[in-house]
């Protein structure tokens, strides 16, 4: 059974990990742009897989006009990503460290568990400075009124992202910890001395002192 | 094969060869027995194979361990009379093609029995429970004092002090063992190398573990820094933030006045969080 303490933390990963997952289905910026009215002239929403989408089925010119650059965030980077992230739900459901008796073999887990922090990290600090500052999608959260022409523009970080960054102060605590922990523990493994008797067999040379024995018995025994 | 097993048969065949003049094949048997010996000791010490392809003969690979250690922990595993009396007897094995006077067989002998009764410490099985929780203590020792003290990393003011005292005890068992070797005492000298060296390259020591890791005290006792690191993630995250906010104000001036109150946020409470996961989770360790 794990401590109270890193079981809740196992869980606090698992949590983040869904989130994370969750996140890619969610918008992760919004920009709108409303009249003095409230009426919706503008309306875009970034998603991390389906890029810059607008819920207009009919879309009216200015819409368009206004629609931001887009982000080009790599597809291989998501894919990446997603890979990390089943490879580390696959650890944490089916593998347990402090039972194991062959740590080495969650190096790998560590990694990908890693892996899935860094592009937590990637995404929540990178994602606004490499992409949206660049292109002036104002960050976290902007409202700027025209007072001319009485017109609202609202930027906003949407809730894929600060999904992102919740996943990312979940996901750390346990990330670090068993990071930690394999680099200052190491498993002797319970075979060592099976397998020094094994090498010693190749090591040394072999001595038969039956075999001898029997040899000058026989010699004797014709003398 | 047990060594009573051996004795027993060994004693056997002395017995047989006597009857037989067979003096040639108790030679061959005490240089094999010797040989055997000699590589078990190799392995235990963890030192490299004695090369049998390049013809590395048993005294040179005795003189070799004696370097090794001799650097390592000042200690020769073998008396020098004990290297000369093989040296001397194997140079007369090989020029004579397995031929040895009885007197040298009875040396080759008496030698394999030393060589048994060295009881030398297995090196890759050096820590054991006992030592991983003097281990640990040592470490609680060092933190007690670093908490107020430390500078630098992994560090403290009294690690010198400790260091003073390892060398002291080291120093006295290397004077003993340069007397008469003591398996037990040898082993100590090792496992004080060992202490010392890892506390002087913290960074590169790794504790040994021989069950799981739930069983292991040192673990029990660290799952409490997983409080810290939430800490730190959080900090790290605020802080990330931050500078996000910093960056956007540079290349954006006209937010300069908005984001103030953002950035004060941002980085007073990860900076708090960030001191302190130092002062409760990181000074101490």
């Amino acid at each position: 059974m794990m401590s109270r303490i890193t079981l809740l933390f196992k869980i606090f990963f698992i949590c983040g990990i869904f989130i994370s997952f969750t996140s890619f289905f969610l918008d992760w910026y919004i920009f709108q742009v409303n009249t003095a009215t409230d009426e919706l002239l503008v309306s875009w929403r970034y998603n991390i897989i389906a890029g810059w989408t607008t819920p207009f089925i009919e879309d009216s010119g200015i819409n368009q006009l206004l629609r931001p650059y887009a982000l080009s965030i790599p597809l291989a980077v998501n894919l990446i990503f997603m890979g990390a992230i089943v490879l580390s739900l696959y650890g944490l459901i089916f593998k347990d460290i402090e039972n194991t008796d062959e740590m080495k073999s969650f190096i790998k887990f560590n990694y990908s568990n890693l892996g899935v922090l860094i592009f937590n990290g990637f995404y929540g600090f990178v994602f606004p400075v490499m992409y949206l500052i660049p292109n002036t999608l104002y960050f976290p959260t902007f409202t700027i009124t025209q007072l001319d022409s009485g017109v609202i523009s609202y930027y906003s970080i949407g809730i894929g992202y600060i999904l992102q960054l919740i996943a990312f102060s979940l996901n750390f605590p346990y990330v670090a910890f068993y990071m930690d922990t394999m680099m200052k523990f190491e498993k002797r493994t319970h075979t060592l001395e099976n397998k020094m008797e094994n090498v010693l067999e190749h090591l040394q040379e072999p001595l038969d002192l039956d075999k001898l024995i029997a040899q000058e018995t026989l010699q004797l025994e014709g003398e | 094969m047990e060594d009573k097993v051996i004795d027993a048969k060994l004693k056997f065949l002395i017995y047989a060869c006597k009857q037989t003049h067979n003096f040639k094949k108790l030679a061959v048997v005490s240089f094999i027995l010797t040989s055997n010996e000699i590589d078990k000791i190799g392995l235990k010490l963890g030192v490299r194979n004695r090369n049998k392809k390049e013809k590395e003969s048993i005294f040179e690979y005795m003189e070799t361990i004696n370097q090794l250690f001799s650097k390592a922990v000042m200690v020769e595993i073998f008396k020098a009379e004990l290297v000369n009396t093989v040296r001397e007897c194997e140079l007369i094995f090989v020029k004579n093609r397995g031929e040895l006077p009885l007197e040298f067989i009875k040396s080759m002998f008496s030698i394999y029995y030393a060589l048994r009764k060295m009881h030398v410490p297995n090196i890759n099985l050096q820590i054991n429970d006992e030592k991983l929780i003097y281990n640990a203590n040592m470490n609680a020792f060092s933190f007690l004092f670093s908490q107020r003290t430390s500078k630098t990393k992994g560090s403290s003011k009294f690690t010198p002090l400790i260091l003073h005292k390892l060398r002291e005890q080291e120093q006295s068992l290397q004077q003993d063992l340069r007397n008469s070797f003591d398996a037990v005492k040898f082993e100590k000298a090792l496992y004080l190398t060992k202490i010392k060296n890892s506390l002087e390259n913290r960074k590169s020591a790794k504790i040994a573990l021989e069950g799981p890791l739930k069983d292991n005290i040192i673990y029990q006792y660290s799952t409490n820094r997983i409080f810290g690191y939430y800490l730190l993630g959080l900090s790290i995250l605020l802080i990330s933030l931050g500078i996000g906010i910093v960056a956007e104000m540079f290349l954006l001036p006209l937010l300069m006045n908005t984001c103030g109150v953002l950035i004060l946020l941002y980085f007073g409470v990860g900076g708090l969080l960030l001191l302190f996961y130092i002062k409760r989770f990181r000074s101490g360790r």
